[in-house]
Parts: C-alpha cells; structure tokens; sequence
C-alpha cells in the first residue's frame, strides 16, 4: 500500500508544486488523480519514486520511508510512465527480460514473457521486433508488461491511457482490473474523465498543487465526475 | 514564397545557439590562426632579413681580402655563396610547404662544402606533431565539420518537430522549400564566416606585414572564394544526408562518419598509396649513379692525357667531348628521376582527389603560392643558382691557376642570385581551374541528390 | 545487478548504428594504414639496404686510384629502420635517414627535398593519428546519449525506479559503453599486428612489443578519458543533442586547435634563436678558430725555419695543430648546439605544458616517444653521429702520416670505423612518459568524479 503524508514540493524558482498532500491507497485499490496540466499530479509519482526530494512530508510504500530508505522502497513499486520510448534497439522480450531481471527476478522463461506480452494486448509478431519500430499505443503496453511482471504491491501509472486508441483503453482497463484483484493498490494520474470514471474505485481532484477532493466510489456513482472535476479546478 | 522561406531560415538560425556556437567559434578560430601565423611569418621574415644581411656581411669580407688568389679561393672554394628565399607572405593563410622548401641554400666549388641546414635538430619537434594551424587547415578540417554539423538536421529535425507536415500541407512546391533552406542556412553560415575572414585580413592590413597590392587582394579573394566553395559542399553534403534520413541522430552520424572517411581518411592515405605503387629511386641512388658516369669519364680523361701526349688541341677537343657526355649523361638520369617524381606527384593528384580536401588544399596552397607549383619552381632556381655560380667561377678558377686575376677581379653584381620565377595570378588560374571545377561539381552533386530524395522524402 | 546492466549496454550498443560505424572505421583504417605503411617500410627497409652497401662502397672505392684524399669529403652513414614506423611514423622525417660526417664537420643529413613534396601537404594517417583524433571522436560518439539519451527515451526514469543504486547504473554504464568501444578497436588492433608480423621484412624485438603493448595501454587510457567525458557530459545535459553539441565542441577544440597552436603559441612566448643566427655564430667561431690556427702554423713555421728544422719534422708539428684545431672547432660546434639545445628545450616544455590541457597531447607526446620516433631518438641519433665523427676524423687524422706517405694512393680503407647505431632502451622510452601517463589517469579520474557527482544529483524527470 501506497501513503504519503503532508507531502509538500516547492520548486527551486519558488512553483509551490505539491501541498501538504495526504493520500492512502489500500491494496487492491485503484486510485486515480486527476488534474489539469501542471496541477501536479506527475510531481507526486516523483516524490513517492524519489526523483525529487520532498520539501517536507513523507511518502511510504509498504510502510517504507522513499526518502530513507530509497532502494528499499522502490522494490515495491512498479512505474508506469507517460510516453515510454524503451530501448528502440532492442525486441519487446529484450526489453521486458532486462528490466525482469533489474527487478531481480531470475528465472522466467520465454514462455513466461509471451503470456505478459499476449495479456497486455501486443500481437504475437512484435514479440521479437525492434522496439524502435512501435507505436506510441504498443510501446505504452509494453510498459505496462514490465510493470506486471515487476511484481510488486504498488503500481504508479503516469498518464497510462494518453496514447491508447479506444480498443486499447477497454483492453487496458481489464488489465487494471485484473491487477486489482491481484490485491495491488494502484496509483495513476490522468486527465481522462471517461476511463476513471469507469475504473476508479476513488479519485482525487488536484488543483495547484493542492488535493482539492477526494470522491469516494460510491459518491461517484450518485455525482457528475466531469461537472464535479471542472467546479473544483475552477476555484 | 521563396523570400518566406529564406527569411523564416535566417531567423530559425539566428535565434539557435547553434548559431552562436558557429559565430564564436568562426570568429576566435580565424583570427587566433591569423595572429598566430603573421607572428610566425614576422619572425620568418626578420630572420630572412638577418639572413641576407649576414651573407651580404661574407661577401664583404671577400672583398676585403688584398690578395686576388686568396679571396678567390675563399669564395669558390671555402665559403661558397648563400643564396636566401624570401618567406611567402600568403603562407600566413596557407603555410602549405612553406617549412619544406630551403629558406637558405648553398652552392659551392667543392660538392661537399655545399652546407645543408640540419633542419630538423633546430626545430621544436612539436610542430611537426600537429598541423599548423593556418587559416587553410581551420576552414578544412574544422569549418567543414561544422557546416556540417550546422545543417545535418534541416529536414529530418524539422520531419521530428512536425513543422515539415506543416509546411507541406501548404500549397508550397518541394524544391522552393529545399532552395529556400540551402540559400538561407548557407547566409546564416557564411555571414560569420566573412565576419571573421574580413576582420583578420583588416587586422593584417594594419599589421603591415604584408604589402596589399592587387595582385595579393586578389589572391586572397580567390582563397576566400574557393573557401565558400568548399565550406559550401559540406552544408550541401549536410542538407542531402538530413534528406535520407528520418531521424537527426542517424543523421548526425552518418554525417560525422562521411567527413572522417572523406576528410580525415582518404586525403592521408593517398600520398603513401601513389608512392609505394609507384616507387622512384632514391636521390642517393641518383646520386651513386652521377658519381659512376663522372668517375668512368674522369678515367677516360686520364687515358686520353696518358695516351695522347703531344696531341694537345685534339686531346683538348677529346675531353671536351667527353664532358659533354657526361652533362648529357647527368641531364637524362635528371631527366629520368623528375619525370619519375612527376608521375608518382600526378598520382598521388589524382588519387586524393577523391576527397575534396585535397582539391582545395591544392588550390588554396596554389593561390598561396606554397604548393607543389612553388616547390618545382625552387628546385628549377637552385638547379639554376648551382648551375650558374659554376659558370662564373670556372673560369675564375682558371685563371686563379694561371695567376692571371686582377686586383679588380670581383664585381658583385656578377654573382649568380637565386632567381625564383615570380608567377602571376593570370598564370596560376589556369592551374587550379580544375580543383575548382571539381569542388563546383562537388556542390552540383549534393545539390542535385538532395532535391531528389528531398521530393521523394516521407514526411510522415 | 552490475552485470545485468553491463550486459544490456553491450547489446544495446552492438545493436546500434555507432557500433557498426565504429567497426568500419577500426577495420578499414587501421587496416588499410598498417598494410600501406608496412609496404612502404619495405620499399624503405630495400633502399636502407642498397644505401649501406653504396655507402661502404663509396668509402671503400675511394681508397682506389690517386684520389684516398677524397675520404675527407665524409663518410655516409644510414640510420638503421624503426619497425615500429608501422605503425607510428616519424613525424619529423619522411622516408630514410643519412647523414654525412666528415673530420672537420659536424654530421649534416642528406637533404630529403628531392622527393614527393605532396607527403608534406598532409598528415600521413598511422595509428597514432588513429588513435588520437578518430577514437577520440569515436569515444565521445560512444557516450554522448548515454545519460541524455535515456533521459529522453524515458528509460532512465524507469531504471532507477527500481532500486538498483544509481553509483551501479552508471558504472555498469560506463563499463558496457568502453567495452564495445572498445572491442573492435583491440580487434581491429591485433588484425594489424598479424598483418604486420605475417610481412616477411618486419622484425619486432621483444623491446617492440613492450613498446606496443605500453602504447595499446595507453590509447585505453586517452580513449577513456574521451568516453568518460562524453559521460561527464550527456550528465550534465538533458538533450541528446545538447551534450553532442557541447562535445564536438570541445573535441574540435581540444583535439584540432590547442595542441596545433600550442607549439606557436611557445615559441611566442619563449622565442629560440634562428637556425641562421646559429649557423652564422658557428661559421665566425670556425673563422676565429681557422685565423688562429693560420697565426699559431705561421708562428711555428717562423720558429722552425729559425731553429732549421726539417721539412718532414716540421709536416708533424703541423698535423698535430690542424688535429688539435679541427678536434677544438668540434667541440665548440658542439657547445653551441648544447646551448641552443638547452634553450629549445625549454620551449619545447612550454608547448608541451601548454597543449597538455587537451589529453590528446599526452597521448602523443608518450606515443612518440615510447615508439622511438620523437626527439629523444633524433637526440640519440645525433649524440652517436658526433661520436662516430669523432672515430672517423681519429681514423682519419691518425692514418694521414701514412696515407701521405702512399702519397693518397690505392689505400685500404677496410679499416673504417663502421658505424652502429643501437636505438634507445624502452627503459629510457618510458621515463618521459610518466607525467603525460598521470595526466591521462588525472583526466579519468576527474571526468569520472564528475559524471558521478552529476549523475547521483541527476535529474530524471
């Protein structure tokens, strides 16, 4: 499970970028944040990632400190992020082997990367091709396989949906389903009302830095999660 | 349309920090080689200056000496005759084989006595490490790169950015978007150029070390044009790999690795390939060979003074004879070796050649007049120089023998000089019309290829 | 962990376009180099033979007939081949080495300006101008993007959200990335060296290969300390384009300009005189020298024709002047060179204390040394001459009684002192080489600190 508690992120040119934000998301849950461009919905998964150093604050995954305990932590976090481009040289299964392996795991078959590969949607033929030569939407599912095979409690996805054509969205959902009921709390941050709408089992609406609101699942089926979203960033 | 497209080019630049690397680093090259290389031409020269005056200062002293015999004696025996060649001004731009041709020669009675600089031993090893950095060199390896560099993205940068796909869903034909790009990159890429090449030669103008008449303006204006002309291949080069490929970083190193195997490569590895497919004898072989044909006749002479007592006229007239032998001898085996060393020089021409390198350090060195040309030139003149201070002392020596000198027997203005046949610019040109035409035909190359692949280019 | 990463840098380099490109240039131009120079080495190792024996010749026929006295217009001498002009040429030199000494000179070398001037318009490619400003440019090549780059692809976020301590990535980045640089060049290397070695004329002493295998170690250490600046570089930049800018940049500065204007910028600073000016005060030294040798044989001939002594004793008296007058202008000759010596040396240490700013002057500073086809063997090369005239003007001097005796005719001369000339000891090859071998570490060294301080603080966002 996923917590950060009074995270604060002030830029070096004075950008209060995050504000005291507490968050817990339990395992098997999905949590999605969303927020407006530069509303600092990617600055969290940088802080909880520890690529940034918080102002004040502290992010736990587990229940670990990212700030103390940095490599401790991230071995329970896998990331998903915006627009991945991968090694362009290498084929999907060199790719996912690599990145298996810098989890730690040893031991998994081509048979193994195949299954991941097939459940994220990528066809049988670009098992072995150059990633270079993959679309924006079979490079996003290809991150999203490292993701899985990572293993871990916790799954950050950073705008998971933005390169997805409509057939991928639904296929992306399931994955996420799935990954729910593998007892993962996961994390993402997107500005696609529709999907969150369908998938969220809570949401956070980010305003400048500030979580504005949090919307339960069931609060989310009596309200208008778009006339809600655009009130509150409005403020 | 096309004044659109040179204009938004010329602002697109400007506005890089491309640009500015380009302009700095233009500017401080250009004119650190030129402060660089007029001191070292300055000191050449004082040291010329010095040189001539002291040869003057030994000239005196024969004449001062009383005796008729003995100054003769000094000067066609012992001390002999310097000669000294001025340094080429326009080496300050293009050293070329400035530092290979003697700045002194010797010639005297007695072969030995001729005294030969043991260069080599005065020299900071250094310098031969490196080369020099002259204005020659900048422009060749170094402003290549970066005309290079400065366009190797122009249409797949843009392709990357999207901004081609906008371009083209305009009404605008292919070849006005290619032109519009070569002309304005090329006058964002030669403004700084100019900059710099017409701030060094203001500073060599008020250095005054070099005497601006129009014959060197205009030497110089034709390096500087065939510098254009060749900086020009390499931004064309650039435009035509950017239109074959779809991605800058390929691009760049597709770039970098044509100017290494063009610049770096095949330039270097001419010169040693033509001399081992063509080797020539070794001057010391020569040598050996001039040393045998002189004894044979030395020895033909000596029977003919044994045998022929009492014959004095025909004898006389026999070893005359012989001499002549031996000069036509010396002058075929002459012959033989310069024609060899001439094919091997053609060669080696022709096999550089492939890499435009070469036709502008011919030309530039050329114009420079430090090139091959100077260099054959010297050599003709020291020949001369040898040649003619034997036919002066001659008969001196004779006479000297016969106690025959008078006490006014020495008039300077006899001496043989060194007489290095000044060429004119008008007899030059015809001589680097060829390189020229071959970088021109360089740029046509380029030009054309990338127009074609430029139509054909995907823009997606 | 380590391992993994270094593995997935080989591959990712292997498969990459600047890894085909570097095989390309390794093969091709150290190949094509080391077959070209090696061909000429045969072409120069024929005419160094024929030479010795023309030279002997000439000596030895000299003797014959009525003109011995011809052996005071000096004996040639050739200076044996380097093998290792293989692979290293003589900057100073193009082709073979002869001089002439005579008793009353000092050796001169046989001018080279009959030959191919065109030789001189370019820099001959060998492996040190290989090494020096291809794999220099191959190295930064190598490692531009290796920061920057995955910054951009979004791999690096990636990477380090696994807990893999950031000191690892980029050491196994750092190791994966020379490996393949690596690689071909060592290949492509010893593919030369069998080619060197499989042609018949070449002999390598073991000295050489000591020689060659210092020199392989010390092109890793110049070609690391390029890569590791690359790297030093792409972490301070967060464009693959920018850090490439920023390191041609320097690359052309720093393996094109400085150490090219390093040695003018000396002699600027520090100037030597002429080789006119010390042509001119050795020709007055020998005039002064000559004037009172002629006023010291006046003296004694004055003396003798006082006490009437003999003409044959008086022929003695006269030898053992002109003997000790020709030994006295050697030696000042000598002095002066010392002296001027001493003071080029001092410019040579500003040049070279300038240009060391660029590793690439390090690198050839030692390369030239350690090949033994820089000054110290051209210094060598010159002591041994002066004492080989010195033997032949002994011999000279010394038989001249007897010579004159024969009155200058059909002499033996198969006594001559022949000359050896033994080229240094890698011993004294490497004693230069010290500091410019710590100044390449120092290079590493700090390049390396860098990369790593700026990668730890990079940012990966």
């Amino acid at each position: 499970m996923l917590e950060t508690i009074k995270l604060k992120k002030i830029y070096e040119n004075r950008v209060l970028a995050v504000n005291e934000v507490d968050l817990k998301i339990e395992a098997g849950e999905i949590f999605v944040l969303l927020g407006a461009n530069g509303a600092g919905k990617t600055t969290i998964i940088m802080l909880i990632l520890g690529f940034t150093d918080p102002t004040s604050g502290t992010a736990l995954i587990n229940g670990i400190d990212v700030v103390k305990n940095p490599l401790k932590a991230k071995k329970h976090v896998a990331y998903v992020s915006e627009n991945v481009i991968l090694y362009g040289n290498f084929t999907a299964r060199q790719n996912l082997d690599f990145f298996t392996k810098l989890a730690g795991k040893t031991g998994l078959t081509d048979n193994d990367y195949d299954k991941v590969l097939k459940r994220v949607g990528l066809p049988q033929e670009s098992f072995n091709r150059r990633v270079g030569s993959f679309s924006k939407g079979m490079r996003q599912r290809l991150g999203i396989a490292i993701a899985i095979l990572k293993d871990t409690e916790v799954i950050l996805l950073d705008e998971p949906t933005s390169g997805l054509d409509p057939k991928g969205g639904k296929e992306f959902l399931d994955i996420l389903r799935g990954l729910r009921d593998e007892n993962k709390a996961i994390f993402m941050s997107s500005h696609d009302i529709f999907r969150t709408k369908i998938i969220a089992d809570r949401v956070g609406i980010m305003h400048s830095g500030n979580l504005v609101k949090v919307i339960e699942r069931e609060e989310m089926d009596r309200v208008d999660l778009e006339e809600l979203y655009l009130k509150y960033i409005e403020v | 349309m096309l004044g659109t497209i040179i204009k938004k080019e010329i602002i697109g630049h400007i506005l890089s920090y491309r640009f500015m690397v380009t302009f700095i680093l233009f500017f401080s090259l250009i004119l650190i080689s030129i402060f660089i290389l007029t001191n070292d031409y300055q000191t050449r020269l004082d040291s010329y200056k010095a040189s001539v005056s002291s040869h003057k200062e030994e000239i005196n002293k024969i004449k001062a000496i009383k005796d008729p015999n003995q100054a003769c004696a000094e000067l066609l025996y012992n001390q002999g005759l310097y000669a000294d060649r001025a340094p080429k001004s326009l080496s300050i731009l293009a050293k070329g084989l400035e530092d290979n041709i003697p700045e002194e020669v010797h010639t005297a009675w007695w072969q030995p006595s001729t005294r030969k600089l043991n260069k080599e031993l005065y020299r900071n090893p250094i310098f031969a490490l490196f080369t020099t950095p002259d204005f020659l060199y900048i422009v060749n390896i170094i402003l290549s790169l970066l005309s290079l560099l400065f366009v190797f993205d122009t249409i797949c940068g843009e392709k990357e950015n999207g901004t081609l796909k906008l371009m083209l869903s305009n009404s605008l034909p292919r070849d006005i978007i290619l032109l519009g790009k070569w002309i304005g990159g090329y006058i964002t890429l030669i403004a700084p150029f100019l900059v710099a090449v017409i701030s060094g030669i203001i500073y060599l103008y008020f250095r005054k070390v070099i005497l601006f008449d129009i014959e060197i303006l205009s030497r110089i204006g034709l390096i500087i044009l065939t510098s254009l002309i060749y900086i020009s291949i390499f931004f064309t080069l650039g435009i035509f790999i950017s239109t074959i490929t779809r991605k800058s970083s390929t691009a760049l190193l597709l770039g970098l690795f044509i100017w290494v195997i063009w610049i770096l490569v095949i330039p270097n590895l001419a010169p040693v390939i033509s001399r081992i497919s063509m080797p020539i004898p070794t001057i010391q072989k020569i040598n050996a060979e001039k040393q045998a044909i002189n004894k044979e006749i030395e020895i033909k002479k000596r029977r003919i003074s044994r045998t022929m007592i009492g014959y004095g006229k025909e004898a006389e007239e026999l070893k005359e004879e012989l001499d002549e032998e031996r000069k036509k001898r010396i002058g075929k085996l002459d012959k033989f070796y310069e024609d060899k060393l001439e094919g091997q020089v053609n060669i080696c021409k022709i096999l550089s050649r492939i890499s435009p390198s070469a036709s502008f350090i011919y030309t530039s060195t050329a114009l420079a007049q430090t090139g091959t040309g100077q260099y054959k030139i010297f050599k003709q003149a020291y020949k001369r120089f040898q040649d003619e201070f034997r036919a002066y002392g001659d008969p001196l020596g004779k006479k000297r023998r016969k106690k025959e000198l008078k006490e006014n027997w020495f008039h300077e203005e006899e001496l043989p000089t060194l007489q290095i046949t000044k060429v004119s610019i008008a007899q030059d040109f015809p001589l680097i019309l060829f390189d020229l035409l071959l970088l021109v035909v360089y740029n046509a190359l380029f030009f054309m290829g990338g127009y074609l692949f430029f139509l054909r280019y995907d823009v997606r | 962990m380590l391992w993994l990463i270094i593995k997935k840098e080989v591959l990712d380099h292997l498969l990459s376009l600047k890894f085909s490109i570097t095989c390309i240039l390794c093969f091709v131009v150290i190949l094509s180099s080391v077959i070209v120079l090696s061909r000429d080495y045969k072409e120069n190792l024929m005419d160094y033979h024929t030479n010795i024996v023309m030279h002997r010749n000439e000596v030895l026929s000299s003797g014959q007939g009525g003109q011995a006295w011809k052996i005071f217009e000096g004996i040639k001498v050739d200076k044996p081949l380097n093998a290792m002009e293989i692979f290293f040429r003589n900057p100073n030199r193009k082709g073979n080495i002869t001089a002439r000494v005579r008793a009353g000179d000092e050796p001169r070398f046989e001018s080279e300006y009959e030959e191919n001037p065109i030789i001189h318009l370019f820099s001959i490619i060998d492996l040190r101008y290989f090494i020096g400003i291809i794999m220099g440019l191959l190295a930064i090549i190598f490692s531009y993007d290796a920061v920057s780059g995955e910054k951009e692809a979004g791999t690096l976020r990636l990477v380090v959200s696994y807990s893999v301590p950031r000191d690892k990535v980029l050491l196994g980045k750092w190791i994966g990335g020379y490996l393949s640089l690596i690689f071909p060049y060592l290949l492509a290397i010893i593919s030369g060296l069998i080619i060197a070695i499989v042609s018949p004329q070449v002999k390598l002493s073991g000295a050489n290969w000591l020689e060659l295998g210092m020199i392989i170690l010390l092109s890793f250490l110049y070609i690391s300390a390029m890569y590791t600046m690359g790297l030093f570089i792409s972490a301070n930049t967060k464009m693959a384009s920018t850090s490439i800018t920023i390191l041609l940049l320097i690359w052309v500065i720093v393996v094109l300009v400085i150490p090219n204007i390093s040695p003018y910028l000396a002699s600027q600073i520090f100037s030597t005189p002429s080789i006119q000016e010390i042509e001119k005060e050795k020709m007055q030294m020998a005039k002064a020298e000559g004037e009172k040798f002629h006023k010291e044989w006046k003296k004694y001939n004055e003396e003798c024709e006082k006490k009437k002594i003999p003409q044959a004793e008086r022929w003695e008296g006269f030898q053992d002047r002109h003997n000790k007058w020709l030994s006295n202008i050697n030696s000042e000759r000598e002095k002066i060179n010392t002296h001027y010596k001493r003071l080029l040396n001092k410019q040579v240490k500003i040049a070279k204390n300038i240009s060391r700013i660029s590793p690439l002057s390090s690198l050839n500073y030692s390369i030239v040394d350690l090949a033994g086809v820089g000054s110290i063997e051209t210094d060598r090369f010159w002591k041994e001459l002066v004492r080989y005239r010195d033997k032949v003007s002994n011999y000279i001097l010394g038989n001249r009684p007897e010579w004159m005796k024969k009155n200058w005719k059909n002499i033996d001369f198969s006594d001559y002192p022949k000359f050896h000339y033994e080229e240094s000891k890698f011993s004294d090859r490497i004693r230069d080489c010290f500091p410019d071998i710590l100044v390449l570490i120092m290079w590493n060294v700090i390049f390396f600190m860098g990369a790593y301080l700026s990668f730890l603080r990079y940012d990966v966002r």
